[in-house]
């Protein structure tokens, strides 16, 4: 970080052990290239836990899924591959030593960013009411706390339980004081709402195992610990990314980047971008499970 | 379209950055009203191909690989592919034994 | 307590400059302690609570996102000092320190006002730990803030008097890097309050 004058003459922003400006920028890329590649393998060990929970008990991503809003994973989506496009303009403002432009660019990848894990905060909160969590935390219930003790019975295999009072896969309101009818447990957790109309297929939503999808399997609750592990360890990341574009910020503001020394914007940016391709597949495999 | 700063790394054109962004909105557009289609098991594999189009997508032109040295798309590919091999391969041993867990499954 | 650094050769200059940094690091590092033992002992006391936020009590005021916004506009203006005194500006490096001091002091007082708003509005009865912490977490640090003004107002003096050159950064870097510090844990702070 040091800009003084060297008495050796050879430019100040190449460290020593690197014979050209070109070497150092390119062993920082091939750098942040394979710690992106571990990162893919990161998740990708989580990704191999989906598949085969997913490929041996399918209807447990059947029935979880539906209690993920779709609309609300889409709109995430957008709002990553935005925050992408402001990022890979910023590294483009960076090299061309457009400062200011870099300075609003980064602030604006971290609005996108600030407002991905406002959703997610929402959604998570939503499942915390509803006890909706992970593992021995999955105790699902409606807010008036109007609900079965699903602990007991899901440790039995022929344990199966309605969801939706109406059988319409739209939102269900939790009827205000319903007491569950002795015998028949019903569970008056409200469904995320089907698609944007327009898209959705018409009518009562898909006809196959419609009823089936509806029955809570036992061992629900290791999807729950699938969606939070997943999309939890990638909230980290994004947390971290704005960290990271939060010090960039500051290296703008310090001039770091006046003599066109872009390096960090483009490396910070190859992160994000990751960042953005991991949730797509995320956003694919949880939320839109058919 | 062939800007380049002083040191000679390439950079993007404005023009080329809007138009992948609209790229994978629509590709994010495509993928969610697929779901409303259904195509059996067909539906995750379509999913993926265009999940996977978007990430080409952003990885040749937001990360630059297009104009890079090849050895870091590399780098990058190689990590999908361990990756796919450690899915396929756990797929594969889990599917073999899943009867002999559970005697119920319907035998492949 | 300074050697006049702009006569030593570039080699040394430069291992002095590193050696301060690391020893603000460790500073830093150790003021790190302090702060997450009490954000710590905060979320002890919220975790155990039965019911969070307690019935009664106030919600966070609003003088507290001010104080954000201050402490966010002191990082920018330090970094920006920074960037003058490395081109050799030393009296702009002058005036963004002082604008930052400033800043530093309304923090203060922001957050001076964030406490009497609480204890006006607050219905809870005396015993109840909740505003307890918030002002512990909140007191300590701007115990700190008021601590990090002497340096920066001597940094802001000192280039002012032109006795910091593009040579030598009279600390200005140790002082950016200690309130953008006290920037973070304040972000730290505001998180375990507001979320």
């Amino acid at each position: 970080m040091s800009d003084q004058h060297h008495p050796s003459g050879h430019d100040p922003a190449v460290a020593h052990h690197f014979e050209s400006a070109d070497q150092q920028y390119q062993s920082a890329k091939l750098g942040m290239w394979v710690f992106l590649a571990t990162e893919i393998l990161l998740f990708g060990g989580l990704f191999v836990a989906y598949s085969v929970y997913r490929s041996n008990h399918p209807e447990i991503f059947i029935f979880g899924h539906r209690f993920l809003d779709k609309n609300l994973g889409a709109l995430n989506t957008v709002v990553l591959i935005w925050s992408s496009f402001t990022i890979a303009w910023a590294v483009r403002a960076a090299q061309l030593k457009q400062i200011r432009l870099l300075k609003w660019l980064l602030v604006a990848t971290m609005v996108f960013a600030f407002v991905f894990l406002g959703v997610k905060v929402g959604e998570y909160s939503s499942k915390w009411k509803h006890g909706l969590l992970w593992a021995s935390r999955y105790a699902p219930h409606a807010e008036e706390h109007v609900g079965v003790d699903h602990n007991a019975a899901a440790t039995s295999n022929e344990a199966s339980r309605e969801v939706g009072s109406s059988g319409k896969p739209a939102v269900v309101a939790a009827s205000a004081g319903s007491a569950p009818e002795s015998g028949s447990s019903r569970s008056t957790i409200p469904l995320a709402p089907e698609g944007p109309a327009g898209l959705a297929v018409e009518g009562e939503g898909s006809a196959v195992g419609h009823e089936t999808s509806l029955l809570e399997p036992a061992n629900a609750r290791i999807f729950f610990s699938i969606y939070f592990l997943m999309t939890g360890l990638h909230g980290i990341h994004v947390l971290g990314g704005i960290g990271a574009m939060l010090w960039l910020l500051l290296c703008a503001f310090r001039g770091d980047f006046d003599g066109g020394h872009f390096t960090r914007v483009d490396m910070v940016a190859l992160y994000w971008h990751v960042v953005d391709v991991i949730w797509i597949y995320l956003f694919l495999l949880l939320y839109l499970i058919h | 379209m062939a800007e380049q700063t002083e040191h000679g790394a390439h950079v993007a054109s404005l023009r080329l950055l809007v138009v992948v962004l609209i790229a994978l909105m629509f590709g994010t557009w495509l993928t969610v009203s697929a779901t409303y289609v259904d195509l059996g098991a067909l539906n995750i594999w379509i999913g993926l191909a265009i999940a996977t189009g978007k990430a080409t997508l952003v990885g040749l032109y937001y990360m630059h690989l297009r104009w890079d040295k090849p050895f870091n798309a590399f780098v990058f590919v190689s990590a999908f592919a361990f990756l796919a091999l450690f899915i396929g391969i756990t797929l594969m041993d889990t599917a073999h034994y899943q009867q002999v867990i559970i005697p119920a499954w319907p035998a492949k | 307590m300074t050697a006049n650094t702009t006569t030593i050769d570039p080699v040394s200059r430069d291992a002095l400059a590193e050696r301060r940094r690391l020893g603000m690091w460790l500073f830093l590092a150790s003021l790190g302690m302090l702060f997450a033992a009490s954000l710590v002992g905060f979320l002890v006391i919220r975790l155990r609570a039965p019911e969070w936020p307690p019935a009664g009590s106030p919600g966070l005021p609003t003088a507290f996102w001010i104080s954000t916004a201050l402490l966010a506009a002191v990082s920018a203006l330090l970094a920006k000092a920074e960037g003058a005194i490395r081109e050799g500006r030393g009296s702009r490096a002058s005036r963004l320190l002082a604008a930052a001091a400033v800043l530093g002091v309304a923090f203060v007082l922001s957050q001076a006002s964030g406490w009497a708003r609480l204890l006006a509005d607050s219905q809870l009865p005396q015993n109840n730990l909740y505003l307890f912490g918030i002002y512990v977490l909140t007191f300590l640090h701007a115990l700190h803030v008021i601590g990090g003004l002497g340096p920066l107002i001597r940094a802001a003096i000192r280039s002012g008097a032109g006795r910091t050159t593009a040579d030598d950064h009279g600390g200005v870097t140790l002082v950016a890097m200690y309130w953008h510090f006290l920037g973070l844990v304040w972000l730290g702070i505001l998180a375990v309050l507001a979320l």
